[in-house]
């Protein structure tokens, strides 16, 4: 595995490992091709959406994990993220776990329901299975999309006539087909609201009432408590029938959501099996929903019983969020945090001697309000109504967790309180918070076509990192590695080079009129004619100022540079078009 | 009868030694008239400090066997890789058990050539009595001209005997030395011999054509002697300046309408410039999209080649170190704005200090300063090779990518904080490491020796140690009042000799 990827997924504090959200059945279909590892196209054997090596970026943190046990070199030369937890920074190993000798509270344990037991019978009956039929874009060649494939996962009924599953379960769907318990009939439902960076959807059906008919939406329960007994319901590996694990909530921290792969929030893990199929099903203790089951290690981690639910405090974001009719996402404060546990830097900031709370700024994102409200420096010794101690973890019911937690509890737009630490004195502030989207290009995309545009066969499309897996399993080794920088690291070394939308030719579709361009594609545009280019957008209006009859495009870093006659493009563009069954010239 | 027997004795015993030659022959198969090789090829011991660039307080010793070629002056030409940090050299000769010991008496990282002779004092004082090891030795000669065709042989001691191998030359190609990133020409050769690479002899008749450097499967690259012949010349004569290069890259003009932006009329010819000034503290006579005609009267073609009299097309860098050595100047026809003119573009040395990341940290022991059980040491290749031979695919991607950011007069060097010794006095950053170095207590490091003179001066009463924008941490602090003490107990817990090592540093413990 590439330094890259190691930086990745130990700055998560992830074992070297696969993750993968426990998404779909075996897929049996004929009409999915066998996949090879060949195939840059494909990100996941039968599943789209498969966990992958995130990019470290805004957001990604992992307090509270376990310590990965990392080679020279991993972890720390990764990115910040936009909140990121205050453990050992730059690593994303554990924080300081709490003190060995404290006395943990009493825990009520959930009830396990009596097997065959009418109230598990009538659960069950919620519990439905979801066909997908699937189809992704190609992000090298974005007029193209790949072989439709199918796979099922889980949902369950909850208020409103609402299905609630997984995002990945529904990404790129083309079509829903929904089955019921011990019910043939197919019905054909559609995605209502998707919120990919938490992993969660709701579904309905598409107009038949009569699906409804026996079953009783599931009721959310509370944050359940670490040693209680869940049980999970769902379709793993397919199959027709339900199938139920049990087992005990290990552990509730803050976890990589691999789905999106740069952001992690509030997760519950369990020995519960959770298998490819279950994504999306309910967890229930006490005969309600305490979460839904999304991720789980691959038998090749070498982990054996750890899957993941998402927890209700982030069902509830999700469903307050779309209440308005719009899913925004979850907020961030646009923080980077180091923890204050070295008494040399808690004396310079003169934190009185006897507290064990704050944790330091260390950097501020480009975010104005934040900007504006924070300084480097400050120490944040409360997050609403949760002190921070100084390993960067909150007690959030009863559980050591990551003090990002306390964030996303806030809605986009919302003002957070926070008390600080600043120049020997507390200060209160509300600081408010918004979904930060600078960093969508660093995670995974999904529902959203790839945009292009097309001249005289150069195929221009953003620079993103699914581009950067087209180049294929190793990604990071083979992708250019000025393609990486940018990507990963430019808007936070050099801020004012950055660009909104880097723009990649990605290739060239031959034709007489670039059949001599040296450069084949698969580099950053700098210049078209002179102008800076910031985003896709500005691709056809400097290509429309060639100057003297042709168009010079200059490609960065190197200032290698190619010429075109800007006729002789416009003219051949609709035959290249053409041969190459393009259906546009551009999706801007 | 009895002369008759005598005679027969005297056959006899003559048989066997006719056999014997024989023997000797075959093994020595390459003489050709009255040359012998055996006594002009010795065996080279080398015994060398190895580093630990991730603890580089560490040291091993590495141990290397080489072969080297007998030259005029006393003295023996080889291949430079291995001769770094040298702590002991012997030769042996001719397959005596004896060893001499023996010095450098020149060495040129960036051409991989050395030239190793006797060390008179050590052997008066070890080897008492011994007969002159330069007695029975014969020097060769070194062709001026390096012939593509014809038989040549490989040649090495192995077991005391003279081993041969007889290959074909393939070609004559331009490639980057083996332990520089200058162009230097290079001799390809088909011949299966396994395990060379050290410095072994290739030959045609009575004369040295190259030295082997590289092989692999059934070839070989060899050092070629028309490009060692100037060298050695310059050394023996003491005018030699180190090799030059040509500080900027290029692009092939495989897009002609690229040339007719630039107005250059006719067929395609040249390179266009891409990037220059990649010596540091220099401007550049060329810049980006020139297009580069000619070097010394060679047309260059749209390749990027020249055709060389002797050795056909090579591609231009060859024109770097063809007969010229640093300061001396090659003569450019270039195209620029519309115009032909002609410039003159004077060879800058080649040093490993050119690259923000030195591709060689040769002769010096790794530098590194050591305060409060953070370890800050000077970024390099060598350090990053610590991640094995693919470091560009297995070390940290970020320090990686430094090698694409050039030196500048403000910042020489880009220091990491390698590692933190774990230590009550940096409780909280034990899982630090790999961040790049902005500045300590408000000065800004130049270089690793900024980090060692700013720690002299804490400010109030603290260390505070800021590094570079979009690291992952940005500021760390360390109590100064203590950190004398703090020092010494990690000294002597992580078994640790000094707290710093700097060349040319007067103390290796810091005094505040």
């Amino acid at each position: 595995m590439s330094s890259l990827r190691r930086a990745f997924w130990a700055f998560s504090g992830l074992l070297l490992l696969s993750l993968f959200p426990a998404a779909f059945a075996a897929n049996t279909d004929a009409v999915t091709p066998p996949t090879s590892a060949a195939d840059a196209h494909v990100t996941a054997a039968t599943t789209p959406a498969q966990g992958t090596a995130p990019l470290p970026g805004a957001g990604q943190v992992t307090p509270g994990s376990q310590p990965a046990p990392v080679p020279p070199g991993a972890g720390s030369s990764g990115l910040p993220a936009a909140l990121a937890p205050a453990a050992t920074p730059g690593t994303g190993t554990a924080a300081t776990p709490p003190p060995a000798n404290a006395v943990p509270p009493p825990v009520p344990l959930g009830t396990p329901l009596a097997e065959g037991s009418p109230t598990e019978k009538a659960l069950e009956k919620s519990v439905v299975q979801i066909f997908t039929s699937f189809q992704e874009p190609n992000w090298s060649s974005p007029w193209i999309f790949e072989m439709p494939r199918r796979a099922s996962g889980t949902g369950f009924l909850i208020d409103g006539n609402r299905i609630m599953t997984n995002a990945h379960v529904v990404a790129w769907t083309t079509q829903l087909v929904v089955r019921k318990y011990h019910d043939p009939k197919p019905y054909f439902a559609h995605v209502e609201f998707v919120g990919h960076d938490v992993d969660l959807a709701v579904i309905k059906i598409d107009n038949d009432a009569s699906f409804y008919d026996g079953m009783q939406p599931l009721e959310f329960g509370p944050l359940p408590k670490v040693r209680s007994q869940v049980v999970t319901y769902g379709f793993p590996a397919g199959g027709e029938q339900i199938s139920y694990t049990r087992g005990v909530v290990s552990r509730i921290e803050v976890q990589s959501y691999t789905h999106i792969g740069n952001k992690a929030f509030l997760a519950c893990q369990t020995d519960a099996a959770i298998n490819p199929g279950n994504s999306g099903g309910p967890v229930i203790q006490d005969d309600k929903a305490v979460g839904v089951a999304f991720e789980g290690y691959s038998g090749a981690s070498g982990l054996n019983n750890v899957g993941f639910f998402i927890p209700t405090v982030i069902i509830h974001h999700f469903l307050d969020d779309i209440k308005d009719g719009t899913y925004n996402g979850v907020p961030e404060a646009g923080l980077q945090l180091s923890n204050l546990q070295n008494p040399a830097y808690r004396k310079m900031l003169q934190l009185p001697e006897d507290s064990r709370r704050g944790v330091r700024v260390d950097q501020i994102l480009d975010i104005p309000d934040t900007k504006a409200l924070i300084k480097p420096n400050d120490v944040i010794l409360q997050v609403g109504d949760f002190p921070v101690d100084e390993d960067g973890t909150i007690t959030y019911e009863g559980n050591t967790v990551g003090v990002s937690a306390a964030v996303d509890l806030a809605q986009d737009g919302d003002k957070v309180p926070l008390k600080l630490w600043r120049d020997g004195k507390e200060v209160d502030i509300d600081l408010p918070v918004h979904v930060y989207k600078d960093d969508d290009k660093q995670g995974n995309q999904y529902d959203v076509l790839p945009p292009y545009y097309i001249y005289g066969g150069l195929v221009f499309t953003p620079l993103s990192l699914d581009y950067l897996k087209t180049f294929g399993q190793n990604w990071s080794d083979s992708a250019g590695r000025d393609l990486i920088y940018e990507l990963v690291y430019r808007h936070l070394e050099k801020p004012k080079e950055w660009r909104p939308q880097p723009v990649v030719l990605t290739t060239i579709l031959n034709a007489p009129v670039n059949a001599n361009f040296s450069t084949r594609g698969q580099v950053m545009v700098d210049k078209i004619n002179g102008h800076r280019i910031e985003s896709l957008a500005d691709v056809p209006k400097a290509f429309a100022d060639a100057k003297g009859g042709d168009s010079i495009i200059e490609f960065a870093p190197d200032h290698h540079f190619e010429v075109i006659r800007a006729d002789e493009a416009e003219k051949a563009t609709p035959q290249i078009l053409q041969t190459y069954s393009v259906p546009a010239q551009s999706r801007l | 009868m009895t002369r008759f027997l005598t005679l027969l004795f005297v056959l006899a015993l003559a048989m066997p030694a006719a056999a014997a030659t024989e023997t000797h022959a075959k093994k020595t198969s390459a003489d050709t008239g009255a040359f012998k090789w055996e006594n002009a090829i010795v065996q080279i011991q080398v015994s060398g400090k190895a580093y630990n660039y991730l603890q580089p307080w560490d040291r091993r010793q590495k141990s290397t066997l080489k072969s080297g070629v007998v030259i005029e002056g006393h003295q023996i030409i080889t291949t430079a890789e291995g001769l770094d940090d040298v702590t002991d050299i012997q030769f042996k000769k001719q397959g005596d058990g004896i060893h001499t010991f023996g010095k450098i008496a020149w060495i040129d990282y960036q051409a991989n050539l050395a030239a190793l002779t006797t060390d008179d004092a050590l052997n008066a004082q070890f080897n008492p009595g011994q007969p002159d090891f330069w007695q029975g030795l014969q020097p060769a000669k070194l062709a001026d001209v390096v012939p593509l065709t014809g038989d040549i042989r490989v040649l090495r001691w192995r077991d005391d005997s003279l081993e041969a191998r007889k290959g074909d030359v393939d070609r004559m190609t331009v490639e980057n030395s083996a332990l520089s990133f200058v162009s230097v020409p290079a001799l390809k050769i088909d011949c299966s011999m396994p395990g060379v690479g050290f410095g072994e002899a290739v030959v045609s008749g009575d004369k040295l054509i190259g030295l082997v450097y590289g092989s692999g499967g059934d070839s070989m690259t060899a050092i070629p002697t028309s490009f060692m012949v100037p060298i050695i010349k310059a050394e023996q004569a003491k005018t030699y300046t180190g090799l030059g290069y040509f500080d900027f890259t290029w692009d092939t003009p495989d897009n002609p309408l690229n040339l007719a932006y630039l107005k250059l009329p006719g067929p395609a010819r040249g390179v266009l410039i891409k990037d220059t000034g990649m010596k540091p503290g220099t401007t550049s006579v060329v810049h980006p999209r020139d297009v580069l005609l000619s070097i010394d009267g060679f047309p260059i073609d749209s390749e990027g080649n020249y055709i060389d009299p002797q050795y056909g097309k090579l591609v231009l860098e060859n024109l770097s170190s063809r007969g010229k050595f640093a300061g001396q100047t090659c003569k450019f026809q270039i195209w620029r704005d519309g115009k032909q003119m002609d410039v003159t573009y004077t060879l800058p040395k080649a040093e490993f200090s050119d690259t923000l990341l030195p591709q060689q940290t040769f002769d010096k022991e790794p530098e590194y300063v050591l305060t409060g059980g953070l370890v800050f040491v000077p970024l390099s290749e060598s350090y990053l090779r610590s991640w094995g031979p693919a470091w560009r695919q297995h070390a940290p991607f970020r320090l990686s990518y430094y090698e694409n950011d050039k030196v500048k007069p403000d910042r020489t060097q880009r220091v990491v904080l390698s590692l933190v010794l774990p230590n009550p006095a940096n409780i909280g950053y034990e899982g630090l490491r790999l961040l790049v170095l902005d500045e300590v207590n408000g000065v800004k490091i130049k270089e690793i020796g900024d980090v060692y003179t700013a720690l002299k001066t804490p400010v109030n009463g603290f260390d505070v140690f800021k590094f570079d924008q979009g690291q992952s941490v940005q500021e760390l602090v360390l109590d100064a009042t203590n950190l004398d003490q703090v020092n010494t107990e990690i000294m002597a817990r992580y078994h640790i000799p000094a707290d710093h090592y700097l060349e040319g540093a007067p103390s290796p413990v810091v005094q505040r």
